[in-house]
């Protein structure tokens, strides 16, 4: 399994099935990396990242709480 | 701890039935006290009562043969009338002594044991007395037995030897009226009377005309007569003394048994105003024990009700905004069992349709701006 698919399965108990295109959208757009080569020194990005754009679907404390849970994969 | 509904309403029904079973429990001792403490005390008082009766019947007995005694004294005999009655009577009083023992171990009060510790020891007195008397009876007999039989011995042989001798005749029946008249009277004039009689008759003696040494003779049976005349009078006077000690040692049980059979009757009125007291307790404790359960029951029902109901009411609040368009109302975690994780997928939904929403507005915006020349 990938590190990737890891992000997205702690990601869709927070976003559903939203969680793979947002977290997908956070690897292209901001860390400039294809989803499935996401490695372990970009999760702290990744999870500062999500944290930010997770406020616009998620509770500011839940966007927090899972980009805390990605940084510590 | 994660917590299922299913367990919430086990744990709720558990604790109902937990307070129910307490309540039954609690119900059944009380019972069970009520059951134990009304046959204690009425049977405690019931005992005492009968006692007390049998006390009652024991004194009535020993004191129908002590005067059976006393009666059948001159018609029996001393001794057959002892037999027949001073023994029943003294084992009516030992039937009594075991009675008083009885009651005064099954006593509840200090009170109560003192009454029949008194009624013992005067039982005691009773017999001791009456066996006085049995006793002074005795030596005093009847007829032919005790100091009785002796005077009268001594009398027969006096007269026996002086009859036919007429100045001496008068005096020593002069001397056998007084003691006739002692002896009918129980006045002690008559027993100076009979001495100084049987001084004249001494006299007569010795002015008549008989042989010196028959004199002599007749005046030794005359002092054997008034000897033996002081004997009886003793003895009567140890009867008399120890009649009046004896009476008043059965006044002062009749009364002491009276008081017994009253103790007895108070003894019934207080073990039926304990049983009563004890029931009424009994009834007032499993009332307020039932009430204070109920008011649990329907206080700790209310919470789980209210446990159960504000999530899936905030569920549906949330569920109706949803459904109108409206994704900006929060869903909150209330709870950690099923309906905590049903608001955690309605909040992954809605998380889900505000992406896929802002997703098709942003697509819809670039293909805005693409068409534009």
């Amino acid at each position: 399994m990938s590190l990737y698919h890891d992000v997205t399965t702690v990601g869709a108990t927070y976003l559903g099935p939203a969680a793979e295109p947002f977290i997908g959208r956070q690897c292209t757009l901001y860390l400039k990396i294809q989803p499935q080569a996401l490695a372990k020194e970009h999760l702290p990005e990744l999870a500062k990242w999500i944290e930010v754009a997770g406020t616009r679907f998620l509770d500011a404390m839940k966007a927090k709480e899972l980009a805390t849970k990605i940084a510590a994969l | 701890m994660k917590r299922s509904i299913r367990s919430k309403i086990q744990s709720a029904f558990g604790i109902m039935n937990w307070l129910m079973a307490t309540v039954a429990a609690i119900g059944a001792l009380a019972l069970f006290v009520v059951h134990y403490s009304a046959h204690q005390a009425l049977h405690v008082g019931a005992r005492l009562s009968h006692i007390s009766l049998e006390i009652q019947v024991s004194n009535l007995t020993a004191r129908k043969y002590e005067k059976d005694f006393l009666l059948n004294i001159k018609t029996e005999g001393v001794e057959n009338a002892k037999r027949d009655y001073a023994t029943k009577a003294l084992a009516a009083v030992d039937r009594l002594q075991q009675l008083a023992r009885e009651g005064e171990r099954v006593a509840p009060t200090d009170a109560d044991r003192e009454r029949f510790q008194s009624i013992s020891r005067l039982a005691r007195s009773y017999a001791s007395t009456f066996g006085d008397v049995v006793a002074a009876k005795q030596r005093r007999g009847h007829v032919d037995s005790g100091a009785e039989g002796q005077f009268r011995g001594a009398a027969h042989q006096i007269e026996g030897q002086l009859k036919n001798l007429d100045k001496i005749q008068i005096a020593m029946l002069m001397m056998r009226r007084s003691e006739k008249d002692y002896l009918l009277r129980g006045d002690d004039k008559y027993i100076a009377l009979t001495l100084e009689n049987v001084e004249k008759l001494k006299a007569a003696i010795d002015q008549a005309h008989l042989p010196a040494a028959e004199k002599v003779s007749s005046k030794a049976l005359a002092d054997g007569y008034r000897v033996a005349f002081l004997a009886l009078v003793d003895a009567d006077r140890e009867v008399t003394a120890s009649t009046a000690i004896y009476h008043e040692a059965t006044r002062r049980l009749e009364l002491a048994a009276d008081d017994a059979a009253k103790a007895g009757e108070q003894a019934s009125e207080a073990s039926l105003a304990s049983a009563s007291w004890t029931a009424s307790g009994a009834v007032i404790l499993v009332i307020l024990l039932s009430l204070g359960t109920i008011a649990a029951g329907v206080r700790y029902g209310s919470r789980i009700s209210i446990n159960i109901t504000r999530p899936v009411k905030h569920l549906t609040e949330v569920a109706e905004h949803v459904s109108l368009g409206d994704l900006s109302i929060k869903v909150e975690h209330t709870c950690d069992d099923e309906i905590g994780e049903l608001e955690d997928s309605f909040a992954r939904l809605v998380a889900a349709v505000k992406f896929f929403q802002a997703e098709s507005q942003d697509a819809l915006a670039v293909a805005g701006s693409e068409e534009k020349p």
